[in-house]
């Protein structure tokens, strides 16, 4: 049985024609006993047929309409412009997304400039300038840093990390992630970091290799061989904390005695990696040395020793 | 013929294929515009420009695009920008098809009565809200089925159909509820 409501919801379907015969029969035998529904049926009946007998049907010069929209027409095809389709437009949105996002990541910028001093310039990628690093003050992926003689540039990276670039060092700024992260390239010359650790991480590539400072504090140093040109000697100190090894070239020797500025107390471990030519490349992934190893090591030549020993360097 | 097949050949560069398409809705396109503009004389005007706008989209709408609704929706933008133009004057009382209905209607006592009511009927009309004096001129000027009023519209025939009846219920109550001494001729 039909109920008045369900009936006068069908009546609008019943009205355009858009019943099914089953329902349509259905609301015609419960018009037939409903007054109620009877009387709304007949309203909206009345309202049609008044709207069908009122409304003229439009008298239309179809000819001399499209003559009239020929003249509206211009003398080229419709531009044809490429479209693509919709899942595609939303993963090129989503893509857009992400760009932006990441865009908006390195215009974050690797850091800023804390400190400046002496003849510290910076080169800009695309301007070709070198400005002083006290004019440039925010750093962005890209920029090269260069300390001069008695210069040093402290660059400050999020809220508390920290690269100090020495004098006579040539880095670039590779990349940033928000602050917590920055890719540099120590071309030459000595750079300490000191990140906070568990937050932020650091990715120091030299030309014997590349490190991944996780600890709170760290010196690298390049020193290029004036005798052989291409042959450097990387000297990696750490002072707490974790570094990543993942140089081409492996660990040659670890001596100990280096870093003047340890905190008191501390044990501070050093490592030396001199890089060679790459007819010398042996794989030598390091995870950081105990000091056992480190005492175990001597100078000069390959150490598959240290290799197979690497574990976390001590800390302070 | 499809309206896919004359949208590719427009595509392709033969008008003949767009005048075959601006024949087939031009009825269409009129009462739409008829239902901005309250006036058949300018709504054919609206009309043709917004078939020779919908011609210009054409190609970034492409083959497969729905032909009544972006004529209703070219129809809509054109006259937006008609409209600004046109603001100042004053719209016509009597709308052509239905003053040659009052001239010819004279004649008769039943057909004056009539043409008062078409009059009437039109104020009445051009009072409706714009979804319901839209898809009321295309279901009765252009006499087009609830599925194409529903394809133009881009909704469903249940919802022009709920539309339409409260169209007639509207015009209804304007009409006999409210003087209900005069009664329909």
């Amino acid at each position: 049985m039909m109920s008045c409501t369900e009936a006068r919801n069908l009546m609008v379907l019943y009205m355009g024609g858009l019943l099914d015969p089953l329902r349509r029969v259905q609301l015609e035998g419960h018009v037939d006993i409903c007054a109620d529904c009877q009387q709304e049926y007949e309203a909206a009946r009345l309202g049609f047929q008044l709207l069908l007998e009122l409304y003229p049907p439009m008298e239309m010069d179809v000819e001399g309409f499209v003559a009239k929209v020929e003249g509206f027409l211009p003398e080229d095809a419709p531009p044809q412009v490429l479209t693509a389709p919709r899942w595609l437009a939303g993963i090129a949105g989503v893509a857009l997304l992400i760009g932006a996002i990441a865009s908006a990541c390195s215009l974050m910028g690797v850091g800023e400039v804390g400190a400046a001093a002496g003849m510290a310039t910076v080169s800009r990628m695309g301007e070709g300038v070198a400005s002083s690093a006290a004019r440039l003050p925010r750093l962005y992926p890209g920029d090269e840093v260069e300390t001069g003689k008695e210069s040093t540039v402290i660059l400050e990276i999020g809220r508390n990390g920290m690269v100090r670039v020495f004098e006579n060092t040539s880095l670039g700024l590779i990349g940033a992630r928000w602050g917590l992260a920055a890719d540099l390239g120590l071309e030459m010359g000595q750079i300490e970091v000191v990140l906070q650790p568990g937050l932020q991480n650091m990715t120091v590539s030299t030309p014997g290799g590349t490190m991944r400072v996780v600890g709170p504090k760290c010196r690298v140093q390049v020193i290029p061989n004036g005798h052989s040109p291409g042959v450097c000697m990387v000297r990696l100190e750490v002072n707490s904390g974790t570094v990543e090894w993942s140089g081409e070239w492996g660990l040659d020797t670890v001596t100990m005695g280096w870093g003047a500025e340890a905190a008191p107390g501390a044990r501070p471990t050093f490592y030396r990696i001199e890089s060679f030519a790459a007819d010398d490349v042996t794989e030598s992934p390091l995870q950081g040395l105990p000091e056992e190893a480190i005492e175990g090591v001597g100078t000069g030549g390959q150490s598959d020793d240290a290799e197979a020993a690497a574990t976390e360097p001590s800390g302070s | 013929m499809d309206d896919s097949i004359l949208i590719a050949a427009t595509l392709d560069g033969e008008r003949s294929a767009f005048l075959t398409l601006a024949g087939r809705y031009g009825a269409l396109a009129v009462a739409a515009a008829y239902s901005f503009t309250r006036d058949v004389e300018t709504a054919e005007d609206v009309a043709a420009v917004g078939l020779s706008a919908a011609y210009s989209r054409l190609g970034a709408e492409g083959q497969k695009c729905n032909f009544p609704a972006l004529v209703v929706k070219s129809v809509r933008l054109v006259y937006r920008g008609w409209g600004r133009r046109k603001r100042s004057r004053k719209r016509p009382k009597v709308v052509s098809w239905m003053k040659s209905l009052d001239e010819s209607g004279a004649a008769t006592a039943r057909q004056e009565r009539l043409a008062n009511w078409s009059r009437r009927l039109r104020e009445a009309v051009n009072r409706l809200p714009t979804k319901q004096r839209l898809a009321a001129n295309l279901r009765f000027m252009a006499a087009m089925s609830y599925r194409d009023i529903a394809r133009a519209l881009q909704t469903k025939p249940e919802a022009v159909s709920a539309l339409l009846v409260d169209a007639s219920a509207s015009l209804r109550r304007r009409l006999i509820d409210l003087e209900p001494r005069e009664r329909m001729p």
